[in-house]
């Protein structure tokens, strides 16, 4: 079962947020690297490209990238002239022009091969796949625009540059030169379009879909109305134009979500009708394509095997020889090919972190989640209208000790859901909700809950974590005085009485639901995407449909300027609300554990738990 | 029917050929009823293979159309007895169709998956037999020995734990803390395939399943033999003053061994159908980790390609094992 971390998605966040550029690359001498721009001072400068040379490792927190006198004097890079000055401009409306280029250059010999945990994948095409752990490694075989690194933020991947209109609504990107796919053909600004134009198409049925139909001219274009997408241009076989209905503050996190998106080769997929792509064999075997890592061999309920792109001119070229991603649907069989070397990497529950702390062939690495797990409660429900029930539910739940004793201390107990990104923190203010059993009750009998009424918790079983808490909460509910059906589903039944079974005008068909997922750390207008009133499921994640005006203004607000200190106040004020109104019962954050064999040189936790490839072409081995 | 009298009466070799298509046509109906009502029950399964394909969070920003979007392009939109209808009649046609969870074609899918579970299957098979016969033989002829109880605790206990905890017990004690087999796989990845790597991985799941199938096999050999054991041609054999090894050996051990033909034959289908908790825990690309996952997508012609495929060869060992029967037994004749 792929847990729900899997597939969370980073779209709908609307307010310019941070940015924070690496600049990997040493540049000549005083070269300045410029690491991170507040959202509030558009991004700038960075450096050149450096396809060699540099022997810094690549994504080095920023204060160590910035001791540029320490890295060798790169190759002669063309951009290095137009990158040179840093375009600092006023926040709003302001336009944005970032040359970047992240260009690692970690230490480690070449050769060498790593076996990490994988599940099935339902696909290894970029325009089809859903689930993280799918996306994370076709955007290291593909290449994308953009990508996403271990901080949430966007960075530059396939591109030299992109600039953005004052307004937010034009964007240009341009590719690196003498970008090539595996068989030695260009990629071009062609590519790109022909990726955008089958990415839009309905017929081709992808995922990536609703997310770019804020292009212009994209909802005629993907209904066949016209032959062209209005709003994007190719100036010439580098640039790409795109052209957006709206001010997108956010693009970029956009097109760099679900680990970025992909771009196809147009030489090979051009003959294939948008209705016949997932069916072609490209999907199980995709080549030739442009990342660091190209496709190699499948074998179905085995292994997908990827090896080293030696005509990788994007960035330096990957040093291990071959990954392979094994299929492995049971987490308790990886950690036993872990323990025995024949994986090297995978996520790992947190009730095994201890136990594999202890062998010495391992590293473990904890790193806090995006995510929030909660209980969502169906507002629609008449027994749940009363905030006082709510609040009950809160002091109800021994949260510290759950923490302690089933996560093993790997998360924190969260009080709303704006937990981030650092700016942000956590807000003042906010009531801790305490274990407080006689407080619970005391709310209850003020909103006269009856002890007969049954709330049923619907919830997956089969998650270590789940089945143990479930009769915990089931207990403590009922010592506060609610009674408590678990309700236990398989996830097509659970997503269709969550999500889908829902329509604008009532909630899913389900009382209290046990979810776990979001990058709440992100940005503070992530929360949005549950809270907000035009967010109902199923056309957002606002599961219990819950609607307060205020909070709609807020978040609405929160959007619409850039400046953090303002933006602070607004979602504080927020959070205030959301932690008074509960309309969820808050749980914590989970800590992500990562184990990995030692012989894995260069790993680094990704910001989604699955994406356990994203840096790997610094990846090196031990001996 | 005359026809049939005839062609009966003139040449008995015809009587197989007739039986045999008896029997394989009575089995067309058969075939129908089972694939109509598994249709009807894995559609009656909650959720579908859109809400099976995504998160709650991949729902909810992908938006209400793509998921209609994706309905529609399923087919999923049409009614009941059209899609079993189209099923059948793509089925028909040797079409086995796509699956829903990666729309590639499940011909491929299975025939990738079958060449696994039959090296799995056929090991443990053979190694359940190994074991059963000599050991089923001895603990009959030596009724209420200690060997006799020994064998019988072996066998119900092999019976009554389940399979899971063998395999795991198997993975901690052979594999993480004698280190004498890999954990799982098929085969070592990212080195060449050799015969010896592809036995050390085929040596736990093959004997956990060879023991639990070997369990009830000893069950059955030692009551057939002690059942044979007591016939009159075995005492007359005896009372020709026939050596007691050529008793047991070439009069009483030849028919007690028929009915392990109708137990083995039957037990085909399932194995090839593939063991679903061997095959997760052995991390083995077999049938049975395809039917799992297409359970659990709700990909329904994976699903319904999967049964029919063991409802075909449920009917065929059925037939198979009559027919062996009344090859090896004179008594038993087609009618």
């Amino acid at each position: 079962m792929r847990d729900s971390d899997d597939r969370t998605t980073v779209q709908d966040t609307r307010g310019m947020r941070r940015r924070h550029f690496l600049a990997g690359a040493a540049t000549v001498a005083g070269g300045a690297i410029l690491a991170a721009c507040g959202g509030d001072t558009v991004p700038t400068a960075t450096t050149a490209a450096s396809s060699a040379g540099a022997t810094k490792p690549a994504a080095s927190a920023a204060t160590t990238a910035s001791t540029a006198s320490t890295t060798t004097a790169p190759t002669t890079a063309p951009a290095a002239a137009s990158a040179a000055a840093p375009t600092t401009a006023p926040a709003a409306g302001a336009a944005s022009s970032v040359v970047a280029s992240a260009a690692p250059a970690a230490s480690g010999a070449t050769g060498g091969q790593i076996s990490i945990y994988w599940t099935k994948p339902s696909t290894i095409h970029p325009l089809f796949s859903t689930a993280g752990i799918e996306q994370g490694v076709e955007r290291q075989m593909f290449g994308a625009l953009m990508r996403m690194n271990d901080k949430l933020e966007p960075v530059p991947d396939l591109i030299e540059k992109y600039d953005s209109s004052a307004d937010a609504k034009v964007w240009t990107f341009t590719l690196k030169k003498g970008l090539k796919f595996s068989d030695g053909m260009p990629l071009t600004a062609k590519d790109v379009v022909f990726t955008f134009e089958r990415a839009i198409d309905k017929r081709t049925g992808s995922y990536w879909r609703s997310r770019l139909l804020i292009i212009d001219g994209a909802a005629d274009f993907g209904d066949q109305k016209t032959d062209k997408i209005k709003g994007i241009e190719m100036p010439d076989d580098l640039t790409v134009k795109m052209t957006l209905t709206t001010a997108d503050g956010v693009w970029l996190q956009t097109i760099s979500d679900f680990a970025g998106l992909c771009i196809l080769p147009m030489h090979i997929l051009k003959d294939t009708a948008p209705d016949q792509m997932q069916k072609a064999p490209f999907s199980f075997a995709p080549t030739p394509t442009a990342g660091a890592f190209i496709y190699s061999d499948w074998k179905a309920d085995q292994y997908l095997e990827i090896k080293r792109n030696e005509t990788y001119t994007a960035g330096p070229k990957a040093k291990l020889d071959k990954i392979f991603c094994k299929v492995l649907t049971q987490q308790d069989v990886g950690i036993a090919q872990l323990e025995k070397g024949e994986i090297d990497l995978m996520v790992v529950p947190v009730t095994e972190a201890d136990r594999l702390r202890k062998n010495a062939t391992l590293t473990v690495t904890s790193t806090p989640a995006p995510s929030v797990s909660f209980l969502a409660l169906n507002i629609d429900r008449p027994f749940f209208k009363d905030k006082r029930v709510r609040q009950a539910m809160m002091y109800a739940i021994d949260r510290e000790s759950i923490v302690k004793e089933i996560l093993k201390g790997e998360a924190t107990v969260v009080n709303s859901t704006i937990i981030g990104p650092e700016w942000m923190g956590t807000p003042d203010g906010l009531q801790a909700y305490k274990y407080d059993t006689s407080k619970a009750k005391q709310l209850l009998k003020d909103a006269n809950w009856s002890a007969s009424q049954k709330v049923a918790l619907m919830y997956t079983p089969g998650d270590k974590i789940n089945d143990a808490l479930v009769p915990i909460l089931q207990q403590q509910f009922k010592d506060a005085g609610i009674a408590l059906d678990l309700f236990t589903v398989d996830s097509p039944e659970y997503n269709r009485r969550a999500v889908t079974g829902a329509t604008p005008q009532a909630a899913g068909d389900f009382d209290i639901a046990l979810v776990g997922g979001g990058v709440f750390r992100q940005d503070p207008n992530v929360s949005a995407k549950y809270f907000e009133t035009v967010s109902f499921t199923p056309a957002g994640a606002n599961y219990g449909h819950y609607t307060n005006p205020m909070v709609d203004d807020l978040f609405k607000q929160g959007r619409s300027t850039t400046d953090k200190a303002m933006r602070k106040q607004i979602y504080t004020k927020l959070a205030q609300i959301i932690n008074d109104e509960v309309p969820w019962i808050y749980l914590w954050s989970p800590n992500s554990i990562h184990a990995y064999n030692k012989r894995l040189v260069g790993f680094k936790p990704p910001s989604y738990a699955t994406h356990l490839v994203w840096n790997a072409e610094e990846w090196s081995v031990t001996k | 029917m005359l026809l049939m009298g005839l062609l009966l009466s003139v040449r008995t070799e015809y009587a197989v050929g007739q039986y045999l298509l008896r029997r394989l046509a009575i089995s067309i109906p058969v075939l129908i009823g089972i694939t109509l009502a598994t249709y009807v029950i894995v559609n009656l399964a909650p959720g579908d293979p859109v809400t099976a394909l995504i998160s709650p969070e991949a729902a909810s920003s992908l938006g209400p159309d793509w998921v209609a979007g994706q309905r529609e392009a399923l087919g999923l939109n049409k009614p009941l007895p059209v899609r079993y209808a189209l099923w059948l009649k793509e089925v028909v046609r040797g079409n086995l169709g796509f699956s829903l969870q990666d729309r590639q074609p499940i011909g491929k899918k299975i025939a990738e998956r079958i060449g696994p579970t039959f090296r799995l299957m056929f090991t443990a098979l053979a190694l359940a037999i190994l074991i059963a016969v000599p050991v089923g033989i001895l603990s009959a002829l030596r009724q209420y020995s200690a060997l006799d109880y020994a064998v019988t605790i072996f066998a119900f206990t092999a019976i009554a734990v389940p399979g899971f905890f063998l395999a795991l017990a198997a993975i901690y004690v052979f594999s993480l803390k004698l280190g004498w087999f890999p954990t799982s796989g098929m085969n070592t990845v990212g080195k060449p395939e050799t015969l010896g790597d592809s036995l050390r991985h085929l040596v736990m799941p093959a004997t956990v399943l060879g023991l639990a199938e070997a369990a009830p096999l000893i069950r059955y050999i030692r009551s057939s033999m002690l059942e044979v054991k007591r016939q009159e041609y075995v005492t007359v054999a005896r009372a020709k003053g026939l050596r007691e090894s050529a008793v047991i050996g070439r009069h009483a051990l030849r028919n007690a061994l028929i009915p392990l033909v109708t137990v083995v034959a039957l037990s085909l289908p399932r194995l090839l159908g593939g063991t679903v908790i061997i095959e997760k825990l052995f991390a083995w690309p077999g049938m049975g980790t395809l039917a799992i996952t297409a359970v659990q997508g709700r990909d329904y012609p994976v699903i319904m390609a999967i049964n029919l495929i063991t409802a075909v060869l449920i009917v065929l060992s059925n037939l198979l094992a009559d027919l062996v029967y009344a090859a090896i037994d004179p008594r038993i004749k087609y009618t």
